[in-house]
This record gives structure tokens, sequence and C-alpha cells, in this order.
């Protein structure tokens, strides 16, 4: 009974991570693509798009892509060919492990409790809805997620043979070879849990001393590389390059210093301004709306109508976590559950678009953790009662946690593929299919750049060769919105210019061509039946 | 003894935060304060409001917004005593904040010591959110006041029965002061009767009575709630007639081919219901709280939240303390901080420290609490520290919100209080006597409210002189008071002696340019020109 209920629900987690993988999400997002690409330019070259040699951190679009993602899918395009299930492959295998890792984590943190009670845990885990919308994709902080969640598992064996503390120390330097967020969170959590168990790591100071020259072994090369990797990727996103910020502030302190105030120009010292930005941007992690409703503003980061977590978690999350700050001297390891809930958000908080699903995707497992907790809590006091009030109960919480199941499936699998086809990129597949099978017949091909990075598509659908590309990508710096190699031209169209052009493909957005303009040879359409491209011949 | 001197104290320094510089910052009445202003003025004098109602009980048209009456009637007492101006208008809302202070402490004192009563009465006195609120002439801020003394007289009616009806008096008085109220106050009684209907059944003569007493009290109010023109300001805000989520629905039914489980998954019942959810916990939001406040600018000073940021720590140290040890209070602070949100949730605007500021003073208590039992925790030298540190960061952070609400706020969001009319009026009164016609620009809105308030029109003079009409919404437009036009139309077909008031570089041609009204940070607010 335990082993069958416990094996059927992994085989449930399995089952809804790689159930038509490559076929919902509807289509490949630019990272996606971008990953799938390089992975296979690596297999066959051992060079990246733009030819460099085993690189430890991808250019891709310029945002420096972290490493490990792309190395796994090479042994998974090796296997499967370059496609979308193959792309998707490693996030969806890694999230399924992380359900084993997830499981005997618990474990570990709350011995000796009953069976039924990892399998509860299991199971949530298993239908969380933020993990799985992360493990059909291939997002590279799935795949920190797995190390991190092995790392802390190793952390925890490490008590009884502190050889696991190497395994540990290895696990969090894949992590963070793994994805930007936790090259902050992990450093951070590491001081915590040395700070949590100091007297035991001072009693072993000798394996401590060498775990720590390990770790930094490791993750040398992410902080010498750091000035051109993350730092190009954090440049990016974060809140302390903007100047909207400090504007109005920097003249609110001239006031004060004008009047000789300088108390008071205090106020808006900008370490008080970024300290506030932050603070907000971590409070919105917690926000209800976040978790329980609509997620984040990216579409791609949830399903539609839904939010990362179910709705009936909510009171059982509450639950769970006073309880166990309640019961933390039972549990000594419980102290690392609280830190890594507290902790995991800070990284994503430093950036703008906050509250974000993938950057603070580290703490979906706590927040599982404290809903089961909760859960069981309530249906432990339920047991004691009455016969009728017990079996009405529990009636009830099952019908309850599986019409929210229901509902999200039917959302995830029918409505979300329709609304939020566009965002992830929709058509471009499609595009390349068409343009492939007419570009003989043309001397050049323009593409419009109103979606967004098109040429990746035609490298990974075309599955150009990797050696010639390397040498024709065009070299040097490369223009946010132009491209170009062989008879291909991105870049948008000036149609007033363009309609000149003769014996030339073109693909447009509608907005870019004139509704009636003649030699349409094709359409590509999104699947409410909106156009998404058109492809004119002139 | 010690305890009242500092009770005194406290209460001391609340008033002196709500009252110091009270027309200064906020640095003029908006056109709510104005209105209420002239309409208690008009009641004051003359028993009528502004559009010759005798004594309205169950709203005023004002605006054609229909204000509820209670902050009218309140400021008429103030208006009546000291004249029209500013501080009159904002009197009652002061004192309504300092009250709060005071009734926080005798709240507290219901279920803990003397020493967590002060500091929550001391939390209230300094949070921002009171303290902003009670500087205008906020119906919300009295409406507060009256909901926090309908609690505590109703928690201390099983000592003395006679504050049963005390508390149904005070609910029905919030029930009469603002729209929010009158959804909160039946939630709250409903949930305070809940909770202690053990207590209560053994008082049952008394609560039949309370609650005759409160029926009869309502019902001048319920021709008016059940009229068509007490439901065109709720959807005008309403979150029920925003058609998204209504499309949405319809969009997934039918890509699901009508099938019933379609149906009643997508129902829009459904998807309203999650609308009204966000917009509830939106009120709830981390950033709202505690760093950024609420975004409309006359709410908030938008450089930090509606509580101070140290009030994390504090809120989650007393929640966790509240929930785990004391149920009683716990219960019935779940149940206000719960049930305040509910009209505001269906709202477009959320979070909005307005419409749920009758939500004070139970964050002020659980920090309270969440303080004191930290100090508790604390022995000897390291108590004094603690002492210390919390005190310098409590000034620190009330020295952050007086500095920029005293010196910043006036000034960078003078716009936001209509700053300028003031300096328009007066200028224009003294010297309408030049001129045979005066014309006044509408495009900032409702320009006939001060020249009431500020000319003090008598309101027999004001309905024999006003040309009135109201619009398809209800909405009055005042066009016109004796030789003072409300609109720049019908400029060109009047002839004589003129006087213009356009906004900034937008005087007529032939007209000259006079004088200039300029707000607080230096921008042009109106340009006045005339034609001698």
């Amino acid at each position: 009974m335990k082993k069958f209920l416990l094996i059927s629900i992994f085989v449930l987690g399995i089952v809804l991570r790689f159930w038509q993988l490559g076929v919902n999400p509807p289509s490949l997002d630019w990272d996606e693509a971008a990953i799938g690409y390089n992975a296979y330019s690596i297999l066959h070259t051992g060079r990246d798009e733009y030819g460099s040699f085993l690189p430890l951190s991808f250019r891709s679009f310029g945002d420096y892509k972290p490493p490990l993602y792309v190395y796994l899918t090479v042994l998974s395009v090796k296997v499967f060919g370059l496609n979308e299930f193959s792309t998707r492959f490693i996030s969806a295998f890694l999230g399924s492990l992380s359900l084993g890792v997830g499981y005997f984590l618990v474990k570990k943190l709350f011995p000796e409790e009953l069976w039924w009670k990892y399998s509860l845990f299991l199971f949530l885990f298993a239908i969380s809805p933020w993990h799985i919308q992360f493990s059909r994709v291939a997002f590279e902080a799935n795949c920190a997620l797995f190390f991190f969640l092995s790392a802390i598992y190793f952390f925890l064996l490490g008590f009884q043979k502190p050889r696991f503390l190497f395994a540990s120390a290895l696990s969090f330097a894949l992590s963070m070879y793994s994805y930007h967020s936790p090259r902050l969170v992990i450093p951070l959590f590491l001081f915590i849990l040395f700070f949590l168990f100091r007297s035991f790591f001072t009693r072993n100071w000798k394996v401590t001393f060498s775990v720590v020259v390990f770790f930094l072994f490791l993750t040398f090369p992410i902080v010498s590389g750091i000035a051109n990797s993350t730092s190009a990727r954090f440049g990016s996103v974060t809140i302390f390059n903007e100047n909207e910020i400090l504007t109005a502030p920097v003249q609110q302190q001239n006031i004060d210093k004008r009047n000789g105030n300088l108390f008071g120009a205090l106020m808006y010292n900008r370490r008080v301004i970024y300290a506030k930005a932050i603070l907000g941007g971590y409070l919105d992690h917690f926000n209800f709306d976040f978790l329980f409703l609509n997620g984040d503003e990216a579409f791609r980061h949830h399903a539609a109508g839904m939010g990362l977590l179910y709705i009936w978690e909510f009171p059982f999350l509450l639950l769970g976590l006073i309880f166990l700050f309640n019961h933390r001297k039972k549990y000594p390891f419980v102290k690392v559950l609280f830190a890594w809930f507290l902790i995991a958000p800070i990284s994503s908080s430093l950036t703008k678009a906050t509250p974000h699903a993938v950057r603070s995707l580290l703490y979906v497992p706590t927040h599982e953790i404290f809903i089961t907790v909760g859960l069981i809590l309530i249906l432990s006091k339920v047991f004691l009662e009455k016969k009728l009030l017990r079996y009405g109960f529990f009636t009830i919480v099952t019908f309850v946690i599986f019409a929210n199941f229901y509902y999200y499936l039917h959302m995830y699998w029918i409505h979300t593929p329709i609304e939020y086809a566009r965002e992830w990129q929709y058509g471009y597949k499609q595009m390349v299919e068409l343009v492939a099978s007419e570009e003989k017949k043309y001397d050049k091909v323009v593409i419009t750049y109103r979606y967004d990075q098109p040429y990746i598509y035609f490298l990974f659908y075309e599955k150009i060769n990797p050696l010639w590309y390397q040498k024709n990508w065009g070299g040097g710096e490369i223009d946010r919105f132009a491209r170009h190699f062989g008879k291909y031209e991105f870049r948008n169209l000036d149609w007033a210019v363009d309609s000149q052009m003769r014996n030339t493909l073109f693909v447009a957005v509608p907005s870019e061509i004139p509704v009636d303009v003649s030699g349409i040879i094709h359409t590509v359409y999104l699947p409410d039946g909106k156009v998404a491209m058109r492809i004119v011949a002139r | 003894m010690k305890t009242k001197i500092l009770l005194i104290c406290i209460v001391l320094t609340a008033f002196i935060l709500r009252f110091f510089d009270i027309s200064g910052s906020p640095p003029s009445l908006y056109w709510d304060e104005a209105s209420l202003g002239y309409n208690a003025y008009s009641i004051a004098t003359s028993l009528k409001d502004e559009h010759g109602e005798f004594l309205p009980l169950a709203r005023f048209s004002a605006f054609g917004d229909y204000k509820p009456p209670g902050y009218i009637y309140a400021a008429s007492l103030s208006v009546g005593l000291f004249g029209l101006n500013e501080i009159s208008v904002r009197l009652p809302s002061v004192l309504a904040g300092t009250g709060m202070v005071l009734l926080t402490y005798l709240f507290v004192r219901i279920f803990f010591s003397s020493q967590v009563a002060l500091v929550a009465a001391l939390f209230m006195a300094v949070s921002p959110w009171s303290v902003h609120l009670s500087r205008g002439a906020f119906e919300a801020n009295l409406a507060a006041f009256f909901n926090l003394a309908g609690v505590y007289c109703f928690l201390i009616g099983f000592r003395k029965k006679m504050s049963f009806l005390l508390s149904m008096i005070f609910f029905v008085l919030s029930f009469y002061t603002f729209n929010a109220n009158r959804i909160i106050a039946p939630i709250l009684i409903l949930g305070l009767l809940f909770l202690y209907s053990r207590k209560i059944l053994q008082n049952l003569s008394v609560l039949i009575i309370t609650c005759i007493l409160g029926a009869a009290l309502l019902i001048p109010s319920i021709s008016f709630l059940f009229s068509r023109e007490s439901k065109v300001r709720f959807q005008e805000v309403s979150i029920l007639t925003n058609l998204v989520p209504l499309e949405t629905s319809n969009m997934r039914i039918a890509v699901d081919e009508n099938n019933w489980i379609g149906k009643i998954i997508h129902n829009r019942r459904v998807l309203y219901g999650l609308e009204f959810l966000k917009h509830y916990a939106d009120n709830f939001q981390g950033r709202f709280l505690f760093t950024k406040g609420d975004a409309n600018l006359r709410l908030s000073i938008q450089d930090m939240g509606q509580l101070y940021p140290w009030d994390l720590l504090l809120l989650s140290v007393g929640l966790y303390i509240i929930v785990t040890k004391y149920r009683q209070i716990g219960s019935i602070l779940a149940l206000w901080i719960l049930t305040v949100p509910i009209p505001a949730a269906f709202a477009k605007e959320t979070p909005h420290a307005l419409r749920i500021v009758s939500i004070l003073p139970t964050f002020q208590i659980i920090a309270a609490v969440g303080l004191v039992f930290i100090f508790r925790k604390l022995k000897g030298k390291r108590k004094v520290i603690g002492m210390i540190i919390a005190s310098v960061i409590l000034s620190f952070q009330l020295f952050y919100f007086t500095h920029i609400f005293f010196n910043h706020y006036p000034v960078r969001y003078s716009g936001a209080w209509q700053y300028g009319y003031k300096e328009m009026v007066n200028f224009v009164f003294n010297h309408i006597n030049q001129y045979d016609n005066v014309f006044v620009t509408d495009k900032l809105g409702r320009p006939y409210i001060y020249f009431a308030f500020y000319g003090k029109i008598p309101t027999d003079t004001l309905l024999s002189e006003e040309d009135a009409q109201r619009d398809n919404f209800g909405f009055w437009n005042i066009s016109k008071i004796g030789k003072i036009h409300m609109t720049l139309n019908g400029l060109s077909e009047t002839s004589g002696k003129t006087l213009v008031v356009s906004e900034p570089g937008h005087l007529p041609e032939g007209y000259k340019k006079i004088n200039q009204i300029i707000n607080l940070e230096g921008n042009g607010i109106f340009d006045i020109g005339n034609n001698l």
C-alpha cells in the first residue's frame, strides 16, 4: 500500500511534467530556442553560436545565459535530436527528480513521522502549478532548484557524515552555474547556515575549512567571470541603475540643502531610497494576488486564470507557518526551512519586475512544506472527531483539492495555449517552415523584428550548420533590432521603402503592411484565430 | 498616576501632530473639503444645505455625489463656533484622530496591562496613516473614530449595560458618516454578537432594546439607500461594472463549446469573485503598508508606507503572540481586520488608505503587543539598551514622516489639493467692484464651491443668484453666481468691463494679464486678465 501509493504519486508527477512536453506550452520562446540551438552547436562543434569554445556563460542575445542547462541539454539533443522535446527534456527530467529529492529532504527535516504525511507532501509537490509550470519549459531556474534541493539534502546528511558536505558544496555550486538568482541567494543562505549551526562547524573545523575551500574553488570561475556574465544580466534588470528612482528624491534633497536642513536632506539619501525599493520588491513576493490569484505579470510564468499555488492552500500555508514556528524547538532543522523561505526571494527583489515567479522559484518547496504541515495539522485534529464529522470533512477537503486541481489542468491544457500563445512566440515555427519551402525562389528574405529575436528560430528549426553560422554571424557588436546572415535580413519593415524591393520575400506583422497589399502568399495564425504574421512575395 | 500623566502626554502629542500648522499642510482645501465646509456653514447659519434642503438626514446632495451627513453636522458645530475657515472645517477630523488615541488606550486596557495600552496609544498617536488623514476633512476618519468607539462600548457593555446602547449609537453614527461604514458596521455588529453570543443571550432584554434603537435610527436613511441615486456613486467606482471578467467568461465558455462544466467553472460570478478577492487582498500588500503607501496623492506622502517600516517586524511578532496566546482579543482583531476591507474591495482603486481607515488602530495594537513582548524577553542591561534603540528608531521614523509631511509634501503635491483657488477667489473678490462681469475657467473643476466658501456667501443669496442645472448623471453644475460666470463659454458675447480667470497662457485675445496665481512649486495655476 505504502509503496504503491508512493510510486503512483511519483508517476503522476512524471506524467504531469512529461506529457506532451513539446506541445504545451504551445511553442518555444526565444530563450528556449537559444538554449536548444546552443546545445546543438556545442554538440557538433564544441563552440557556442558565436564560436566561443566551451564558454562558461552563453552570450546568446547578449543576456549571457548561465552554462549548466545548455551543457546538460547537449545530452538530450544528442539522444532525441534538436526539437522542442529535447530542449525541454532536462527541465522535465530534473523537475521529476526534484520530487524524489524533496521527498527525502522532508524525511530528513521531520524525521519519524507517519508515512502518509510524507506522501501527502510528495503529492502536493507533484501537483504544484508553480513547479509544473517551470518543469515543462527550458528555464534554467528549474535546474537550479534541483541542485539547490539536493544541496540542502546533502547538507543535512552532513551532520551525520561530514563528507556529505562536499556533495552539498558541489550541488550548491552547480546551482550557481545553472541560474543567476542563486548566485546571490546561495552565498547569503550559506552565511545564515554557518551562523545557525556555528557550534557544529567550529567543532568540525577541519572538514568545514576544506569544504569552504572546495566551494570557493568550484565557484571561483563565477566570481572572476562575474564582470561579463551576471553583471551584464544584472545591469539590465536591476533597480540600481534606474535614473528615475533617484531623480525626484535628489530634487527634494536639494530643497533641504538650500534651506540648510542637512538632517532633513539625509531623509532623501539614496541608500534610504534603495532600501525602500528593495523592501518593496521583497514584500511583493508575499502578495496574495501573486501567489494565489494571478501570478506575476509575465504570462509565460503561470496558467491562465491561475496563481502559482492553489487557492485552497492559503489557510494551510498560514497555519503551517505558525505551527512550525511554534514548534521550532522540536525539529532542529526547521530553522533551515525558515531561512530558505525568507532568503529565496531576495535576489528577485533587487530587480525591477517584482514579484517574479522565475527568480523566486527556489522557494517553491518551502511553500509546499508549510502547506503540508498545515493540512496535516487539521486532518489529525479531525481524525479524533466523531465519525460523521470526520468523513464529512474528509470528503469536502478531497473534493476541494481535486476540483481546484481539475480547474488548473483544464486551464493549463485547454485555455492557456490559446490565450497566451503569443507570449510563447507562437507562429515562428510555422513561419520558418513556410519560408523554408518558398525561399529558393527569392534572392532575399526580410523578416520583421516585431516579435523579437526571429533569427534564433531559423537557426533552430532549419538546423543551420553551426560551423557555417559561427563564421557568418557577422562579428562585433550586434544591433538590438537588426541581424543578418546568408540571404536573411532581420529588421523591422518600412513598407514605403521596402515595397520597392524586388525578388524578395517579406515576413511582416499585420500592422506593418497595408491590409490590401498584393502578393500575400501565406498567413500564419495564432490559435485564437488572430493573424500572427503574413508572408509577402515581391 | 504615572500612567495618567504619560497618557495625557501621548494624547497631547497626538493633538499637536494633528493640529500644528493645520492650514499649511495639507496646503489647501480640496473640493470635497470645501464642499463639506460650505454645507456645514449653510447648516449652521440657515439650517439648510447649499441646495436649500432643510436639515437633510439621509444624505447631502453636494456636488450630486451624495455625501453622508455625519461630517457636515460635526463641522457645522465647529464652523458655527469658529467661523468658516480651513481650521474649522478640518477640526472634527483632528479631534476624531486625537480621540482615537485615547480610545485605543481604553480599548487595549480591557485586555492588557497599561504598559501595552500606553504603547498602543503612542503608536496610534504617531501613526502616519492616522496623522495624515486626521489633518484633512476626511469623513472616513471621523467614521473610524465612531467605529472604534462602537467596538469599545460594545466590549464594556458586559460591565455597564447602558453602553450597549451607546455602542449602537456610535455604530449608527459611523453608518451616517462614511459610505464604507454602511457595510462595515452591520458586519462588525453581527460578528461581535456571534463572538459573544453566550454572554449576549444572558442580556437578551438589553440586546432587544439596542436592536430596536438601531433600527429606529436607520429609518431616515432607508428610502435613500434603496433609491437609484445612491447606486450611481457605487457604480462609478465598482469592479462589477468592469466588463473584462464578463468577456473572459464568455470567451472561455465558447472555447469549451458551451458544455455544462465550462459554464460552471467559467461562470462570470466565479471570475467576479476572484476579482473581488484580488482587490480585497490588495489592501494587505506589503508595498502599500510598509514602503509606498496609497497611490492617491492626497492620502499619503508617497515616500513611505501607511505604517512605519519597523512595524513589519513588530507586526510579525505581535501577530504570532496574539494568535498563539491571546485568543479573545485575537478573534476580535481578526474580525475587525477582515471586515473593514470588504466594501473597499468592491472598488477599482485598491489598496485604498481612506476607505479602510476604520481598520485603525488594529495594526498599532498588534505592533504594541509585539514590542512589549520583545522587551519582556530582554533582561537587565539589555532591556535598557533595547529601549534606547527602540526610541531612536521610533524618533527617526517619526522625524522622517514629519519632515517630509511638513516640508516637502505640501509643496510637491499642492496641485492635488487644488492649491490656488483660495488665492484666485480672494483676488477676484477684492477687485469685483470694478467689473461688470467675471468669467472663471472650469477646467480645474467646480470653482463655484470656492467662491461660496471663501466669499462666505449666505445660503439664501447663493440660492437666489446661482444658475444651477443637473446633468444626466445627477451631478450639479453651477454655471453662475451673481455676476461671476463659472465657465469661459459666452465670454465673446459679453460686453462691458470683464475680468477673466483662465488656465496659464489661455487668456482670450484682447485681455491683458494683470495677475498670475502660482502653486507652491512655482508653476502657474491661473492667469487673471481684464479688458479695461
